[in-house]
């Protein structure tokens, strides 16, 4: 896996590969957005992602800019790096661990790994987180930015709102594909009941 | 189009047509058969959108016309309620397809397109990858139960122009259609468009049919100022959409094990239901769902979110491989227990059917029949459902669609006598062309189609009964009609049958016409005996005997006596009764009683 902190290191290091200039130009106009214009705090971040490259040049992960969990609850942002570094390396058994337990409860491992094998035709080379909202203290959306390489060029940057759950103080992910998992893609299950 | 996309596109049609073979049928008098499955038309409907968790959805619309340019209105609606989330038109020049996509992007579903067809109102130009058309899809109207993940969309040909004739080589070819649609006036349309749709997830794709309506006829300038619905605006009612769309029954085969899934996806794109942010239903356009709905309530965890959502029900059969059966109930017609409250409606045969079985398939039926109108208010009705049946499999093999199989409704012209207008039908489930007046077996007013006759002498002139503004063949008092009999001597045809009821066959004007009267032959009648108080013997029915006075007894020789049945002296003569009012010549055969009986009354009688 092309994992972004390899990739930003190559990039700030001079190493270019990958979605090269323009995809800095991008993220730096997003990071300095959210930011209101603090062209300074861009400036730190960058620095502190070049320091970062150092200590762990080699590590396979997913790696985001913290800033954008800053609001996130508590353990929201290690179980999305976690969750997703398991889809990116193909661990469908810890992956499907992950899940809310209703989902779990309906979709067998076996169901969820075929599910997760649509998506690994093309190599998932690159998770980017842009934006956390919560509307309820107990929901969380990450907006995510993934970028699948096949045949060794990028096919596709899909966009997902990326949904995640609290449940007994341990955030879990929910898989929202209501023409596959029909019923599980609310956070709270619709219940229809015939007028009497 | 690559080489892979093009096989994986006529393989589905070649699927398709497979798969519908079996339901050829004669769609005219003629006996010409059809086949159902995928035609060219001139409206389409793709039956679900997925916009979600790295899906996206591709929509791919055809002018297979080589001589004609093509506008048509893409509507973009949502999955509970059919809010119009988007709609925008496409330019087609001959043999040209557009393509497009609707997609989770920078927070919002959008549709998109790079495709040149599609013209960019944000650059002015057609649409190009460097700018393409890309708008947000507006918010639906009821939070809490519709969705922009996924919905379905409408496409409706708007018009077809010839391409010579507007043919501007100095412009590109979106701009000129869409400034010669803008000067037209009066539109035309042709049945040419056809296209397909593709789930789309990172490094492959499933593709799936659009439903195309052919002769839908579009006959008013559509404009994105104004919604388009179906019945407006075309030589098409509602009810005639509803009815070319109509099945019995739906038919899929399901995957239920540990490992592979199957979901039965139902979209019902007449409905289109009109709700308020309280998510209370306040309109739905479909005859189907005004007749047959059922409203229902809906909650979220213990919240009640509504409880006015108009649902349809329908029964279910599942079978496993080996024939085993489950339904919701064993006696037909059983329509019960199950509600389909949306517009695009998602089934898992598990959870949703309690199918257990692990692989099989599984029947979908609808008990209607829908009354309503062609467009020039003639009465029609259709038996099924307006749906579009689609399942999806996801196994360790990948993911793949498939149409559903189905028995098509039958539609009939006409409230009463619902007889099968053949010649109308064109289309998946023979739906009219709007021709009717052209059709050469629309039934009239006639001896065998006596319930078409509108006026009374309409009916007569057919030989039937008008009763209480009805025409019938029965009598309007609901009794038989009448035939030949002693009552009815007038209805005798032939001599035989008049001395059979007691009459006499006589051309008493001597115009070589014969007659069944009572009286007897020559003279009229005039001067000769009839049934009265003088002569109750000639009285040949229990009503005419009374009328003279007399008393109806058919157990004795003569059946109308002076006196009461069996008053008086009396005796039996060779198995008949003879009493002193009795006539006795006429009444044996064997001469031997007559004279018994002459004497009886010579000793009784006075």
């Amino acid at each position: 896996m092309l994992d972004i902190k390899g990739s930003w290191c190559q990039l700030l290091t001079g190493k270019g590969l990958f979605l090269g200039g323009s995809r800095i130009t991008k993220f730096s106009s997003r990071v300095a957005e959210s930011f209101n214009g603090k062209e300074v705090v861009l400036t730190i971040l960058l620095t502190a992602l070049m320091v970062s490259c150092a200590a762990a040049p080699d590590r396979r992960q997913i790696i985001y800019e913290p800033e954008i969990f800053k609001e996130a609850p508590m353990a929201l942002e290690k179980a999305y790096s976690d969750y997703w570094e398991m889809r990116a390396k193909k661990q469908h058994a810890n992956a499907y661990s992950n899940e809310v337990p209703d989902f779990r409860s309906a979709i067998t491992p076996e169901q969820y790994s075929n599910y997760l094998k649509l998506f690994e035709k093309a190599k998932l080379a690159q998770v980017e987180p842009q934006g956390v909202t919560c509307p309820e203290e107990h929901i969380c959306f990450v907006e995510t930015a993934l970028t699948y390489i096949l045949n060794d060029k990028v096919s596709d940057v899909r966009y997902i709102r990326d949904s995640w759950e609290k449940r007994n103080g341990q955030w879990f992910h929910r898989i929202r594909n209501p023409l596959i998992f029909p019923g599980l893609d609310k956070c709270r299950k619709k219940t229809e009941v015939n007028k009497q | 189009m690559n080489i892979k996309k093009l096989v994986a596109f006529v393989s589905a049609i070649a699927l398709i047509s497979l798969t519908m073979s079996s339901h050829a049928f004669a769609k005219n008098a003629d006996n010409h058969a059809g086949i159902l499955g995928m035609k060219k038309g001139d409206a389409m409907v793709f039956p679900m959108y997925l916009a979600a968790d790295g899906f996206k959805t591709n929509m791919v619309v055809i002018n297979t016309d080589n001589s004609h340019a093509v506008v048509a209105k893409v509507v973009v609606r949502s999955q509970a309620f059919s809010t119009e989330l988007r709609d925008f038109f496409i330019y087609l020049s001959p043999n040209d397809v557009w393509k497009g996509e609707l997609c989770y992007a920078n927070g919002n579903i959008v549709v998109r397109s790079e495709d040149a067809s599609v013209w960019n109102p944000a650059t002015g130009e057609c649409a190009t990858a460097a700018n393409p058309f890309e708008y947000a899809l507006a918010p639906v109207i009821c939070e809490d139960l519709d969705s922009l993940m996924y919905g379905y969309v409408e496409v409706f040909e708007a018009a077809a122009m010839n391409w010579a004739a507007i043919r501007d080589t100095d412009l590109d070819h979106c701009v000129n259609i869409r400034n010669a649609y803008e000067d037209l006036t009066q539109v035309e349309t042709v049945n040419c468009l056809t296209g397909y749709g593709e789930y789309v997830f990172p490094g492959d794709y499933a593709v799936f049919p659009a439903t195309v309506i052919a002769g839908y006829a579009v006959n008013d300038k559509l404009t994105t100022a104004r919604e388009t619905f179906w019945g407006d605006f075309a030589l098409n009612s509602i009810t005639e959409v509803e009815a070319v769309l109509s099945k019995d029954n739906l038919v899929f085969p399901y995957y239920n094990n540990g490992r592979d899934i199957s979901i039965a996806a139902l979209t019902f794109p007449t409905k289109l239901t009109r709700v308020n942010s309280d998510c209370e239903v306040m309109q739905v356009r479909s005859p189907f769902f005004v007749q047959h709905g059922e409203f229902g309530s809906v909650s979220i965890g213990d919240e009640l979110i509504s409880d006015s959502i108009l649902g349809i029900k329908y029964n279910y059969d599942a079978y496993d491989m080996n024939e085993k059966a489950i339904s919701e109930c064993q006696v037909s017609p059983c329509i019960k227990g199950k509600r389909l409250p949306w517009e695009v409606n998602l089934i898992d045969p598990a959870n949703d059917l309690g199918v257990a079985f692990e692989e099989g398939w599984s029947r979908i039926s609808f008990g209607t029949t829908t009354q309503g109108a062609d467009l020039d208010q003639n009465d029609m009705s259709y038996t099924g459902a307006p749906v579009i049946g689609m399942v999806v499999h996801l196994t360790h093999n990948g993911m793949s669609v498939d149409q559903m199989a189905y028995d098509c409704g039958e539609v009939y012209l006409g409230e009463i006598d619902k007889t099968l207008l053949n010649c109308v039908y064109q289309g998946g489930c023979r739906v009219t062309e709007v021709t009717c007046p052209t059709c050469p077996v629309c039934p009239v007013c006639d001896a065998d189609h006596l319930c078409l006759c509108e006026t009374e002498a309409a009916c007569e002139a057919a030989g039937g009964n008008w009763c209480d503004g009805v025409c019938q063949a029965e009598e309007c008092n609901g009794s038989p009609a009448p035939t030949c009999g002693p009552d009815n001597l007038d209805l005798c045809t032939n001599q035989t049958a008049c001395e059979t009821a007691g009459g006499n066959w006589c051309d008493d004007d001597e115009d070589g016409v014969f007659g069944c009267q009572p009286e007897e032959c020559n003279g009229g009648g005039g001067g000769l005996p009839s049934c009265g108080p003088d002569n109750l013997n000639l009285c040949t029915s229990e009503t005419t005997c009374e009328a003279a006075g007399g008393y109806w007894c058919p157990d004795e020789v003569i059946d109308c006596q002076p006196a009461a049945c069996g008053s008086g002296s009396s005796t039996t003569i060779g198995e008949k009764t003879v009493t002193c009012g009795t006539t006795c010549f006429g009444n044996w055969t064997n001469p031997a009683f007559v004279q018994e009986c002459s004497d009886w009354q010579a000793a009784n009688c006075q």
